[in-house]
């Protein structure tokens, strides 16, 4: 039922996203067959094959309408500039940003969640204190600094790891993907950010979790710390985490839209950039699409999680 | 059947020293260059165009004179843009797209040291007495990557598509027709006489495709490239790479060293700069003052520098008030200090001008067009419109500019400088197709700029023509909706007379014209350099034409782009 009116969510919110944006894009001053021609909407035939194709003689309604019918059957039309079907030019690219997000999520989560349980274990110790100030230094640097910082330390004086993407790219379907090691520096430049917040909340969360009479009987019980930190507190220290997680990959894609141009990888972000620069209005719109649907996706996921951590939750119970 | 003194009638030998390999000097800029580049070379006529004038530095990287060239390694070159496609005839060539182009296609011609087109795919391109036919004559046994015959039929399908591409079109509209004449030789027939045809084969459109490639639909006639040259196209990645291997059946000698070379299209200067210093890329290249600066600290690092024949400028649309009053124009100009600008954004590397083309260069010549401020001169112009328009307070307009950091710095003291003479613009920024469409639409009053330099001004002078001046609110290739009778008679000179003291008489008009209607305000000719790891690369700068000739290195239309047939991986 949960799984139902989440899946209703999604498709409201992608009609309302993709209307947005199919609204915002129509709405930019200009003509759209020189956006996307250039000189050679000169050429009648050229200009009047655009016009058709994007059916631009058409109220804005009706047009949205013909682009939906063909979106919902896998038709996301074609990129002028690319010259292939926006589904190619996506399908190449998703794969590289999962593994991007994936990972630098991954170790955003690896990191964060020693951290945050050390640093509440003692709140106000010298762990809590280090940590502390560490993260919201990491917080408050945007991520083309430590992207710059990174390359110029580790690519430039070092020459440990590549300033860019360079590296070697195995080929999954149509699309790309690199090894982890080869894209490390881009990884913990997106990482940076989600780590602070997600060691941060859960550290909150944990010094509340940790007054509870619960803990203080398992304590009294003689179970030992570590148990009683990752076996009972942990655990209900966890919801707030996962929403925040789920809500980090709308700032996620953002960051890889930064991390993506800085370090020259072959991403959504990347290509989203390039079509927004270059016009090519529908490769914008499969890119959205693909992005809300992602959003709600691990929105909708996050949710589902929540009630595998907190049976309260799958219950109804009011106390949830 | 007479010839030309110029004489591209039958290109072989002539080969002069190539341009200096001295010093790292010069001044540079960064005023939007992206904008009409762009366009201008995939119109095939060359904008953003440079010159070698004062020097290019260059020649081998140091690194690279101790064993001489060796085969095989990979070279890793990083471009500054990625490319729509690799169809000469529809795709929108930059200078990036011509680093890969020069290695998977052959042009026809190529401009040597000596600033004329040498024969590369061509054996000789003659003219008839009127240069209203010019033969084509094909070097005999050579073949695509696909294994079929580069022969007439090959090149008339080329020169046809050529002609029938709106955007690469625009530079063959003096082509009538191409015949066959036998198998390896083609008649190009002209509605008028041209004398600077072979010009307009050394750029896009001269570079041949084979007929698969440019008879394939979608995206194969544009993601696949197959031509003649020394390198065969492997894999793209958009936005990653492009790998190419070493074509074992080229037809020429001497070049084609590494195994492999990727390209990477890395858009940010820094970042290429950082990569090379990384040894994640072997060659790049860079127009931004800082970065040069930075590159010419590092020891581990060559630097080819060079001075462009392009322009960085604010242009006028003449159509559009207050900008339509040759007073306003005149005011901007003379309130413009050049040196200023070129001090703080160019850090003294690039250089003052007074033309399209800067001193050195053969197209160069004395305009009368001030390089000093007169604030004087200024005000009282400015004072002199207002009253008869009736304006009370400061002349206020908008100029566009594209978003980029040297734009900003460059447009903050532009502001200021015409602040001083009662000129208050508003910059409104804007991303570069917006950028390029208003101007081709002639939606806008004043822009910054950065366009011109073509290797042979006739291919600039799509720009002029009163023809192409279309009024606001259509499309126009004249972005300046200039109208100049003066300029038009002098552009048809260098179009079709055969003499080259004529045709130059002719351009020094057309400057001398500028100089006194005011399309454009100069800021300076911008500066850029190629640079490559000492360490990692050799042979750059050494390369020759299939005639034995020096190419032009750092120069003509695309100053950045270095021939890669000499250059090699110090293993």
């Amino acid at each position: 039922m949960v799984v139902l009116s989440r899946l209703g969510r999604l498709v409201s919110v992608l009609l309302a996203v993709t209307f947005l944006s199919f609204l915002l894009i129509s709405l930019l001053p200009g003509d759209p067959t020189i956006a996307i021609l250039g000189p050679a909407a000169g050429d009648p035939a050229a200009a009047r094959a655009v016009r058709q194709d994007l059916n631009l003689d058409e109220p804005i309604p009706v047009r949205y309408v013909k682009w939906l019918g063909r979106a919902v059957r896998g038709d996301l039309g074609t990129s002028y500039f690319q010259n292939r079907p926006v589904t190619s030019a996506i399908a190449e690219r998703l794969p590289f940003t999962i593994e991007l997000m994936g990972l630098s999520l991954l170790l955003a989560l690896a990191l964060a969640v020693p951290l945050g349980i050390g640093a509440a274990r003692r709140p106000g110790g010298w762990f809590d204190r280090l940590t502390g100030g560490a993260l919201l230094a990491l917080l408050a640097l945007p991520a083309f600094m430590l992207g710059v910082l990174l390359i110029y330390v580790f690519a430039v004086k070092l020459q440990w790891l590549p300033a860019t993407g360079q590296a070697t790219w195995f080929h999954i379907g149509s699309g790309v993907v690199a090894t982890p090691v080869s894209i490390l520096l881009p990884i913990i430049t997106l990482a940076a950010g989600q780590l602070a917040v997600f060691a941060r909340l859960l550290r909150s969360e944990m010094i509340l979790t940790l007054r509870s009479d619960y803990i203080m009987v398992a304590k009294a019980k003689g179970i030992s710390e570590r148990r009683t930190l990752v076996r009972h507190a942990l655990r209900p220290s966890s919801f707030s985490l996962v929403t925040v997680v789920g809500i980090s990959i709308g700032s996620l894609l953002g960051g890889a839209v930064i991390v993506e141009r800085m370090f020259a990888l072959p991403g959504m972000g990347q290509l989203l950039v390039v079509s927004i620069f270059k016009r090519d209005y529908l490769l914008v719109q499969g890119a959205v699409v693909l992005i809300s649907i992602a959003f709600v996706m691990a929105n909708v996921v996050a949710d589902i999680l929540y009630g595998v951590l907190d049976p309260r939750v799958r219950r109804g119970s009011p106390d949830a | 059947m007479s010839r030309s003194p110029q004489g591209p009638l039958r290109l072989s030998g002539a080969t002069e020293p190539v341009i200096g390999m001295a010093a790292r000097t010069r001044r540079a800029r960064g005023v939007s260059r992206l904008g009409l580049c762009l366009l201008a070379l995939a119109l095939g006529v060359a904008a953003c165009s440079t010159d070698t004038s004062n020097g290019g530095s260059g020649g081998s990287g140091d690194g690279a004179q101790a064993g001489g060239p060796t085969k095989g390694g990979t070279l890793t070159i990083g471009l500054d843009a990625e490319t729509d496609g690799w169809n000469p005839t529809s795709s929108q060539w930059s200078g990036a797209a011509y680093y890969v182009a020069q290695t998977v296609f052959d042009p026809l011609v190529a401009f040597g040291a000596d600033r004329k087109p040498h024969p590369v795919l061509a054996e000789s391109i003659e003219p008839n007495d009127d240069y209203t036919t010019w033969t084509i004559t094909l070097r005999p046994n050579i073949t695509f990557h696909d294994g079929s015959a580069l022969d007439a039929a090959a090149v008339k399908g080329q020169l046809d598509a050529d002609v029938a591409s709106f955007l690469v079109g625009q530079a063959f509209k003096s082509v009538k027709d191409v015949v066959v004449v036998d198998d390896l030789t083609v008649e190009v027939n002209m509605n008028e006489s041209w004398v600077a045809f072979p010009a307009v084969l050394a750029a896009q459109g001269g570079y041949i495709a084979a007929p698969k490639q440019l008879n394939a639909t979608g995206s194969a006639s544009t993601d696949k490239p197959i031509g003649t040259g020394p390198y065969v196209f492997k894999e793209w990645v958009r936005d990653d790479h492009l790998t190419l291997t070493r074509n074992p059946n080229y037809w020429g000698k001497n070049v084609a060293y590494p195994e492999t070379i990727t390209f990477r299209p890395i858009p940010d200067d820094q970042t290429r700069l950082q990569s090379i210093q990384s040894g994640d890329l072997d060659l790049t290249y860079t127009a931004v003052a800082s970065q040069i600066l930075a590159a010419r600290r590092d020891r581990s690092l060559a630097l080819g520098e060079y001075d462009a024949d392009s322009l960085q400028m604010l242009m006028m649309n003449m159509a559009k008030a207050p900008v339509d009053d040759l007073r306003v124009r005149e005011a901007i100009v003379y309130a413009v200090d050049q040196q200023e600008l070129i001090t703080i954004v160019g850090r003294d590397l690039s250089q003052k001008a007074t033309s399209p083309y800067a001193k050195g260069s053969p197209w160069y010549a004395e305009s009368g067009y001030p390089t000093e401020p007169d604030l004087a001169k200024a005000r009282g112009l400015i004072a002199d419109y207002k009253k008869d328009k009736g304006i009370s307070g400061d002349l206020s307009f908008d100029v566009g500019c594209t978003p980029t950091p040297s734009n900003k710095q460059a447009m903050t003291i532009v502001k200021t400088q015409l602040a001083k003479v009662g000129i208050a613009i508003d910059v409104k920024y804007t991303e570069q197709a917006t950028y390029i469409n208003n101007a081709l639409n002639g939606d806008y009053v004043v822009n910054c700029w950065a366009q011109l330099g073509a290797s042979d001004p006739d291919g600039d002078s799509v720009w002029w023509k009163s023809v192409n001046a279309n009024p606001p609110g259509q499309l126009a290739l004249n972005f300046m909706r200039m109208k100049d009778p003066e300029v038009d008679a002098a552009l048809q000179v260098g179009h079709s007379n055969p003499d080259p003291k004529a045709r130059q008489q002719a351009y020094a008009t057309v400057w001398k014209r500028f100089a006194a209607v005011y399309p454009y305000a100069y800021f300076s000719h911008p500066h850029g350099a190629v640079i490559w790891s000492k360490d990692r690369v050799g042979g750059v700068g050494d390369a020759k034409l299939p005639d034995g000739g020096k190419p032009l290195l750092y120069g003509g239309a695309l100053p950045n782009v270095v021939p890669l047939s000499s250059v090699f991986v110090i293993s």
